[in-house]
C-alpha cells in the first residue's frame, strides 16, 4: 500500500480525500491530511508533516501532495523530504489525482501512482468547449 | 466469454468505472448500451474524453447492440459492457445475450425509487427486471468499486419484498 500525506492551504485537501473517497470508496489507512491555517504557526505545521512522514515512510512509498508552487504547504513539504529522497512530492492536486491515487494505491507501486497521479493533473486541466468542438469534427 | 464485467449504473462511464474497474480489469472495448446517450453526441464525447485513449468505445441503443454483445463474447478482446438500467440487460437477455453475473453499480437515489443497498435505489420497474435476472440464473451483486465487498442482491430483493 502507498501511503499518501496531503497538504493543503485549509481544508481543501480533507475535502478533496473526502470527495475521491465518494469515488473509489474509503481510505481507512495510510492517508493523511494537514490542513495549514492562520491558526497554526508554520513550525507547528512542519512538526506535523515531520510525525506524519515518520510514521507513513514505513509502508511501500509515501507520496506528499500539495496544493499550489510555492505556497506555505509545498514550502514545509519541500524542507521536511529535503534528506529523504525516496519521498516524492506532487503539486498541484486535484479530484482526478486524488481518485487515480486512490485507485491505484493498493495495487501498483509507488512509481506507477505518482505517474498515474502527474498524467490524471495534467489531463483534468481542459477547455472543454474547445476539445468537446474538437472531438465533434 | 470476453465480456470482463457487465455493470448497471445509470451514470455510465464516470470516475468509478475508469478509475477504478478499468485499472483492474484491463479492457480494451467499452461498451455503452443506453438509447439515451446513443442518441446524444455531447454525451458520447464527454465519456470519450473520460476513458483513457487506448480503449476503443461503443454506444449503442438496447435494439442496436445484440450483433456487438454477441461479438464481444466470442472475441478475444477483453470488453466492459454499461447499461443504465436492469431492464436494459433484461432486453439484451431477452434478445439471446447471455451474462453468468451482473453488477450493480449504481442506482441512484431519485423520486419513487427505495434503496435496498449501499448505492442501489430500485423503482417498481426496476425490482421486476433485476427479480427477472435472478430467475433466469444470473448471480447479481451489487458493488461500486473492485475493492469494495459485494452485496448479494437476491438477498436483499428477499430482505426488502
Amino acid at each position: 500500500m502507498v501511503n499518501i500525506i496531503v497538504i493543503t492551504h485549509g481544508k481543501f485537501g480533507e475535502y478533496l480525500v473526502e470527495a475521491a473517497e465518494e469515488i473509489v470508496g474509503p481510505q481507512p489507512t495510510g492517508v493523511r491530511c494537514i490542513s495549514i491555517s492562520s491558526r497554526l504557526s508554520v513550525e507547528e505545521a512542519r512538526g506535523m508533516l515531520e510525525s506524519a512522514v515518520a510514521e507513513l515512510r514505513g509502508g511501500e512509498g509515501l507520496i506528499v501532495a500539495v496544493d499550489m508552487p510555492g505556497g506555505t504547504p509545498c514550502n514545509i513539504a519541500m524542507r521536511v523530504v529535503r534528506d529523504r529522497p525516496d519521498v516524492r512530492v506532487i503539486c498541484g492536486i486535484n479530484l482526478y489525482m486524488m481518485v487515480t491515487a486512490f485507485g491505484r494505491r493498493g495495487a501498483c507501486g509507488v512509481d506507477e501512482v505518482f505517474s498515474g497521479m502527474l498524467d490524471s493533473g495534467r489531463k483534468a486541466i481542459v477547455d472543454m468547449r474547445a476539445r468537446i468542438a474538437e472531438a465533434g469534427t | 466469454m470476453s465480456i470482463v464485467l457487465m455493470r448497471i449504473d445509470d451514470r455510465l462511464i464516470h470516475g468509478q468505472v475508469v478509475e477504478g474497474w478499468i485499472p483492474v480489469l484491463k479492457p480494451v472495448r467499452v461498451l455503452v448500451i443506453s438509447d439515451e446517450a446513443a442518441a446524444d453526441p455531447m454525451q458520447k464525447q464527454l465519456m470519450r474524453l473520460a476513458l483513457p485513449e487506448n480503449i476503443a468505445l461503443e454506444v449503442l441503443s438496447v435494439a442496436g447492440a445484440h450483433g456487438s454483445v454477441r461479438k464481444a463474447v466470442e472475441s478475444q478482446e477483453r470488453t466492459l459492457v454499461l447499461a443504465p438500467g436492469p431492464s436494459d440487460v433484461l432486453a439484451l437477455i431477452e434478445a439471446g445475450a447471455v451474462f453468468d453475473k451482473v453488477n450493480v453499480g449504481g442506482l441512484h437515489h431519485a423520486a419513487g425509487r427505495e434503496r435496498i443497498g449501499r448505492a442501489i435505489f430500485l423503482s417498481a420497474d426496476d425490482r421486476r427486471a433485476l427479480s427477472s435476472l435472478i430467475a433466469r440464473g444470473v448471480r447479481v451483486e451489487g458493488r461500486a468499486v473492485p475493492m469494495e465487498q459485494a452485496e448479494d442482491v437476491g438477498m436483499l430483493l428477499k430482505e426488502g419484498a
